[in-house]
């Protein structure tokens, strides 16, 4: 199948059905705006036209759209790459090695089951999402693709799709689960009532609670304009201030949060069978999840800022797999003393049963850029509280030392660690997260530095790794750029530089040019920035 | 095994610097490849249609101001606000960012490195290259260039503005490479 294949001419029907459904309110749109302007009344020999006309707009330009997407659709294969060309205004040429794809989907419509079709889904490496679909090829032609990509029939997967026009880039609807073991393993940890009870009281959901019971009370006092909240306060309670509406809003969101954990994590049992961990919780609906150990991409253990103080921690899973089903078990487990952390990790995630007391920390002159961030957040949050509540909201400004000594705490937990094919990184958002990444599951690095960092040869050591449909970054900001740079360098895979690419001659290498040359900066060199490590000099 | 190699680490006096297994290789060195120069130039175009967006309702407050109450210095600010971001944008920016930006194709990574303000160096490791795509918009098109794309399950990176030429053999370089490349 070397020659570029063509989808199946039906499936211009399908893609101008698909079209026309996003094109149909604003071509549709004077019509049902005088419909609804002038009522039956608009219903006139000039609105019929109007009608016809837009009718006619719209089956041209969807049919016309869905040629011309057709007719630049191609798709073949040569020397063990599938090529796909596409794209009416801005051309796009995409390429997928063979060894990438792991299965594939065929999907079927309604439209698609009128004309024989089928829609193929490639699925590719880290079970992530579908990169990218074939609308609408016969079934012949999708078994000469699968033996083309050398897949067996057992990787294939039949997908049957009740909507008319489905979206063959939508997440599929149901995951197939990897199969239960028949017998139950024995748990490897259940979460007791009396922790229930402490994750409950000091779940983090009650920042997502915050806003929405302050919002529902701001709400509450504009529905009824005519009830003071502040009388009504005062004949209830016989007084009321700004401080104890803040009290009862706080008091009610964390109940909220009380409950919703109650609710979710009533339970919570985690079982490992083979190579799958197994999850269940839930108060009501007893939720039941299945990670597969393949899939996990790194660990977090999660230090909430309310949880840290009784030595409790949660543990959180990356998981690279379908959207919800990857959402639904990121939670390994909720609430865990933290000693135990290690030897809970050794039991559910061997690969990952690393968590490093000490860590490396960014450099003393790290400090002052770590407070003087948190500071000036600080700052905008008074800022925006002080134009609402002034001038009472002048007391938001006695909460930036808080910010401050929070900005010193961001400082004090961050750091890195490595050990053999492992790279920590520690980071302090609210809470304190220490993610636990193998070096084979990064799926980029970064190394970042602006323009306050470079003068002080600071940088950010960044890295990604597949989880849910795309991906969850760590960072950790601030280190010493020489350090950075090496992390960097370690998170590659080759240690000698290879042979340059072959690429014209006129891209030859040039000397770097520092763009701030022109500026006339100068690095401002800390003293120990040049770091003492055991490296092997390069050869 | 990783338990046994980390034991005499986590497990030594906390005044002792930890010893690392594996040790901190060498940074870097630069990614050696450059953009296409005519890049700077499509970048400059495309700045310049984006400051339409000030500029119109810019003019459009001037022209009101003096049909209305016409107040020369503000009328002078409204107009040097657009000015300065064209300046910036379209004249001092590209030309920096241009020069910074590299990349590089090697047998198991891809390396890039961008940015005025923010400078970012970004490894790619090859085996982790789901696929590859060059893609042209118009204006690309009519200086014959083309940007690859290089998707990963935890997201996609871009280097933009090759020749086509260059562009086509970087993106069928990296899917040949990325087809052999196996995990670490």
């Amino acid at each position: 199948m070397s020659d570029p294949q063509r989808l199946h001419p039906a499936a211009i029907i399908i893609l101008a059905i698909r079209v026309s459904r996003q094109l149909a309110l604003p071509v549709m749109a004077p019509a049902v705006f005088s419909l609804i302007n002038q009522g039956l009344d608009a219903i006139s020999y000039g609105f019929l036209l109007l009608l016809l006309g837009a009718l006619t707009l719209l089956v041209v330009l969807s049919a016309g759209w869905g040629f011309l997407y057709w007719q630049r659709y191609t798709y073949q294969i040569i020397d063990n790459e599938l090529i796909l060309k596409q794209g009416i205004i801005f051309r796009k040429q995409r390429s997928i090695p063979r060894e990438r794809i792991q299965a594939i989907d065929l999907v079927e419509g309604v439209m698609h089951r009128v004309f024989g079709l089928v829609s193929v889904r490639v699925q590719t490496a880290g079970g992530i999402g579908p990169g990218f679909s074939l609308l609408g090829i016969s079934r012949l032609e999708a078994d000469a693709l699968r033996q083309e990509l050398a897949l067996s029939p057992a990787q294939v997967r039949s997908v049957a799709a009740d909507e008319i026009d489905l979206d063959p880039d939508a997440e599929p609807a149901e995951q197939v689960a990897p199969a239960l073991a028949e017998t139950e393993p024995a748990p490897i940890r259940q979460l007791s009532f009396p922790q229930l009870l402490l994750a409950a009281a000091t779940s983090g959901s009650i920042g997502i609670a915050l806003p929405i019971v302050a919002s529902g009370v701001s709400l509450l006092n504009n529905m009824m304009p005519n009830v003071d909240l502040f009388e009504l306060g005062t004949m209830l309670f016989g007084g009321v201030s700004w401080w104890s509406i803040a009290l009862f809003v706080l008091i009610a969101a964390w109940i909220m949060s009380f409950f919703g954990t109650i609710l979710a994590h009533t339970g919570f049992t985690i079982r490992r069978s083979e190579d799958n961990l197994l999850i269940e919780r839930g108060l009501i609906e007893k939720r039941r999840a299945t990670v597969p150990l393949n899939r996990i991409q790194a660990i977090r253990v999660i230090d909430g800022v309310l949880r840290q103080p009784f030595g409790y921690a949660m543990v959180k899973v990356e998981s690279a797999g379908y959207g919800e089903d990857a959402a639904e078990s990121s939670v390994l487990f909720p609430m865990l003393p933290r000693q135990d952390v290690r030897e809970f990790l050794e039991a559910t995630v061997p690969e990952f049963a690393w968590d490093p007391e000490q860590i490396e920390r960014p450099p003393r002159r790290a400090i002052r850029r770590y407070i003087t961030r948190m500071t000036l957040i600080g700052l905008l949050i008074s800022a925006i509280v002080i134009a609402i509540f002034y001038p009472i909201g002048l007391w938001a400004l006695a909460t930036l030392p808080l910010f401050a000594i929070f900005g010193y705490l961001c400082y004090r937990d961050a750091g890195w660690a490595l050990s053999n094919g492992m790279m920590v990184l520690r980071y302090r958002s609210l809470a304190r997260s220490t993610a636990i990444i193998p070096k084979r599951r990064i799926q980029s690095s970064d190394v970042t530095q602006n323009i306050l960092q470079r003068r002080a040869s600071l940088g950010n050591i960044q890295a990604t790794v597949a989880s849910g449909v795309s991906g969850a970054t760590f960072t950790v900001m601030h280190l010493d750029k020489g350090v950075a740079d090496q992390l960097f360098s370690w998170t590659g895979r080759s240690r000698t530089r290879l042979d340059t690419p072959r690429l014209p001659r006129q891209l030859a290498p040039r000397p770097m040019v520092d763009v701030w040359d022109d500026f006339d900066i100068e690095p401002e060199r800390a003293p120990g920035s040049k770091l003492d490590l055991p490296g092997d000099p390069r050869p | 095994m990783v338990d046994s190699d980390l034991t005499d680490i986590f497990h030594q006096g906390s005044s002792q610097k930890p010893s690392y297994d594996t040790a901190l290789p060498q940074p870097r060195q630069e990614p050696s490849q450059m953009l296409d120069p005519k890049a700077l130039r499509v970048w400059r175009i495309g700045a310049a249609l984006g400051t339409l967006f000030i500029w119109i309702p810019s003019a459009g407050a001037v022209i009101g101001m003096y049909f209305g109450d016409w107040l020369w210095p503000w009328a002078l600010l409204i107009l040097l606000f657009p000015l300065l971001i064209t300046v910036l944008q379209v004249f001092v920016i590209p030309p920096l960012e241009w020069r910074r930006w590299r990349y590089e194709v090697s047998e198991r990574e891809i390396d890039l490195q961008r940015g005025v303000f923010v400078m970012t160096r970004t490894l790619v490791p090859m085996s982790r290259v789901q696929h590859v795509d060059t893609q042209q918009g118009p204006l690309l098109r009519y200086y014959g260039l083309s940007a690859v794309t290089i998707t990963t399950a935890g997201g996609g990176h871009e280097i933009p503005g090759l020749s086509e030429d260059v562009a086509a053999d970087v993106r069928d370089r990296i899917a040949a490479l990325a087809g052999v490349a196996d995990d670490v």
